[in-house]
């Protein structure tokens, strides 16, 4: 695994007409090296002699570093297919397993990973048996599922017809935090789904208790459910982060702490790069409570990553990358004390210690946010009054509007000046944009942000040209800050 | 060419005009209320031109229908802002509808008419333009208007010429204040020396046309917002419109300097 993404290894094996031993090569850590005794114990325990002879197995391409146990198996058919015990009847095999001692064949976080690669060369893709049932929702793939190395041999010597897979069921989109809870907010539901549209950044202001935890943890239930393509993506993503996830249509939620390190969020980590919080959050969402506690070299090394949708490490040597197209929703107190524009509290803060405050939340990763909604407590009429509407229903305009912009190309959140400018605006709409601008409430960065938020408005509304009213709508999450 | 037709429907708003026309000529709409008109000389100042295109957004934004004679210079700037400001804004023509004098002014004429705005003119289709005709049609602008908004115009102009005869016809006036040793002020600047109302702000002008004309058409849908502080999502729950309309609509406001939005909080 190269990032998220599994590269080919090629195993070579080679046995030598005297000596003895078992030699690893091409850049093996200390767990492929381990592998030896593995492969060693399981070819026994599979009832085949090992060679008493010097055994050499090369990892092709030599310079890139290997790591975990998913050579095992592999190594273990190239040295048997080398002394002739299982030449192969099929010519190319992508093979991903850890082996037992007692010869059977465990699971391993490269499976899906591998079963990528295989599908997309139309090779077939050996695997251990409980691997098989996640792997073989990916689409295209030819899944060989193993129990042991003896079957293993049998399958690619072709003295055995591999069995049949049965593909799981990816997990169903579930809403875990139904919008329905949500009393009152009419301005914060709607920048939701507005973000949920659109896939625009969204930044909350309110007081504490207003409920800004809440809403960001229903924004994945009124998202569209992800594709097989993505839902693929996202669980390599969370294998090479060693955290199995199930393929799943559920768009995923992270929420780091304010307290997390660099490497926890963006990425990194000593030796081998692990994805942060923000490529967990791959195609789904990156909630962060209490933004302006989060340090600022963190924010702005978040900004590049946010903008490609991957991010890139360096490591000495190599680079490795991981997808991170995630969306952010962020969380901040209005002022120090919390309670500015508060309906029951009054604020305490000086007009010094405010300015300080807002200047810590400004700049370039603020312009991140296309939506920026303030917040207000609800009141305790609206918290004791009716359900509101159910994410159900959210999620049904949500998906019509995507599926609009699926079809121009690139959804709003992520649309360029140059795919805004092919965007049809009608003049009353292009008015109020250079009035807004006359009129000092909007900079000219933020006149971009406006016109994908109408955009997005547009969308969800079904309507073709974006006119003024749209304009004037997105202009009330612009955002004063 | 969007269709010619014939009418007497404005004659209850010509009541009090001289020698009222018998019928009017029309392309596109008819206002549907007493206007205000924006008139003022066609060499005008860069000065003039802003200012009457920001009264004209202003005018717009408030609803009221914008009328003025779709001349070059401070007409066509009100004419202008009133479709910036999204408002209806009409001619009052002196030649006949389907002939727009200055030829300049041609796409300034389809967008009022694609704007639901429209053409009026006493004159039958085809009449070409005359100097005679233009004084005469300015009493159809002060009958169509509940008020005069002069913006800047010397003492001979056909814009003082209007604000005589809206005077006549019981009318309030208002002028914008201009320098005093410049020719194109001294017609405004007398106005407001024999009374007109001076008009200081976009603002101030929306206040005083409140007083003269009640509140604004908009203000009335802007019902929706209370006086005094509220919180926005207040005035949304008990609203039965879709939000995003009153979304915009409150931006609107904003806009036009009539409501203030800080922190989730609406002021008037």
């Amino acid at each position: 695994m190269v990032g998220a993404e599994a590269r080919a290894v090629r195993i070579e094996a080679h046995v030598g007409r005297s000596g003895e031993g078992f030699t690893v090569v091409g850049l093996p850590d200390a767990s492929v090296r381990e592998a030896k005794d593995r492969v060693r114990a399981a070819i026994l325990s599979a009832g085949r002699e090992f060679p008493h002879r010097r055994v050499t197995v090369n990892l092709s391409p030599a310079n890139l570093p290997k790591a975990g146990s998913d050579y095992d198996l592999p190594m273990a058919l190239g040295v048997l297919a080398a002394i002739g015990d299982a030449s192969p009847a099929i010519a190319r095999v992508v093979v991903a397993g850890e082996l037992s001692l007692d010869g059977s064949v465990t699971r391993t976080r490269t499976a899906i990973g591998a079963a990528l690669l295989a599908a997309r060369h139309s090779w077939p893709c050996l695997v251990a048996d409980r691997d098989a049932s996640g792997a073989a929702l990916v689409p295209g793939a030819m899944i060989y599922p193993v129990a042991t190395l003896a079957e293993a041999v049998a399958v690619v010597a072709g003295r055995q017809p591999p069995r049949e897979v049965i593909a799981g069921a990816p997990s169903t989109f579930e809403v875990i935090a139904d919008m329905g809870d949500v009393r009152g907010q009419p301005v914060a539901r709607r920048a939701l789904e507005i973000a949920a549209a659109g896939g625009h950044h969204l930044l909350m202001v309110g007081s504490p208790g207003a409920g800004k935890t809440m809403l960001a943890a229903r924004l994945p239930g009124i998202l569209p459910p992800l594709t097989a393509a993505e839902a693929v993506e996202v669980a390599c993503v969370w294998a090479s982060a060693d955290r199995p996830r199930p393929i799943s249509e559920q768009p995923p939620f992270r929420s780091p702490h304010h307290s997390a390190s660099m490497a926890a969020v963006v990425g990194g980590g000593n030796g081998h790069p692990v994805p942060g919080e923000l490529s967990l959050a791959h195609r789904g969402v990156l909630f962060m409570d209490e933004l302006g506690e989060f340090p600022p070299h963190l924010l702005n090394s978040l900004r590049q990553p946010l903008e490609e949708g991957r991010v890139t490490i360096a490591r000495r040597g190599s680079t490795v990358t991981f997808p991170a197209r995630a969306q952010l929703i962020a969380a901040s107190n209005p002022c120090p004390c919390g309670f500015k524009g508060d309906r029951l509290r009054a604020c305490r803060c000086g007009d010094s210690a405010l300015a300080r405050y807002r200047r810590r939340l400004s700049g370039p990763f603020l312009d991140r946010f296309d939506l920026r909604v303030f917040v207000s407590t609800p009141d305790s009429s609206s918290l004791l009054g009716a359900p509101a509407e159910a994410s159900e229903q959210v999620r049904e305009r949500v998906i019509k509007a995507r599926s609009l912009q699926v079809d121009r190309g690139e959804i709003n959140g992520r649309a360029a000046r140059s795919d805004l400018d092919r965007q049809p605006m009608d003049s009353g709409a292009a008015a109020l944009l250079t009035q807004a601008v006359d009129a000092g409430i909007l900079t000219g960065r933020g006149v971009d942000r406006i016109r994908r938020v109408a955009r997005t408005i547009a969308d969800l509304s079904e309507v073709e040209v974006v006119g003024d009213e749209q304009i004037a709508e997105a202009l009330a999450f612009r955002g004063d800050l | 060419m969007t269709d010619i037709r014939r009418t007497n429907e404005l004659a209850p708003m010509l009541v009090g005009v001289l020698q009222p026309p018998s019928h009017l000529w029309v392309r596109g709409n008819l206002p549907t209320m007493p206007g205000v008109a924006i008139v003022g000389t066609r060499r005008c100042t860069e000065y003039g031109r802003t200012i009457a295109r920001n009264l004209g957004y202003a005018v717009a934004s408030a609803g009221w229908p914008v009328i003025s004679g779709l001349a070059r210079g401070i007409d066509a700037a009100a004419h202008g802002g009133t479709l910036d400001g999204g408002g209806d804004g009409f001619a009052i023509l002196g030649s006949g509808v389907d002939v727009i004098y200055p030829a300049d002014n041609r796409g300034l004429a389809d967008r009022l008419l694609e704007n639901s705005g429209g053409l009026i003119s006493e004159y039958g289709p085809g009449t070409p333009p005359a100097p005679f005709r233009f004084p005469a049609r300015n009493r159809i602008i002060a009958g169509l208007s509940g008020a005069v908004v002069v913006v800047e115009a010397a003492v001979t102009g056909g814009a003082l010429i209007t604000a005589r005869l809206a005077l006549d016809q019981g009318k309030d006036v208002l002028a914008v204040p201009g320098d005093i040793n410049r020719a194109t002020s001294e017609g405004c600047n007398l106005l407001i020396r024999d009374g007109a109302h001076p008009v200081l702000s976009s603002e101030d002008l929306i206040e005083s046309l409140e007083r003269i004309l009640g509140p604004s058409p908009r203000a009335a849908t802007l019902t929706t917002f209370p006086s005094g502080r509220t919180l926005l999502d207040d005035v949304l729950e008990q609203s039965d419109r879709p939000i995003g309309a009153v979304l915009a609509e409150a931006v609107r406001a904003e806009l036009t300097g009539r409501l203030k939005i800080k922190d989730g909080v609406v002021g008037t």
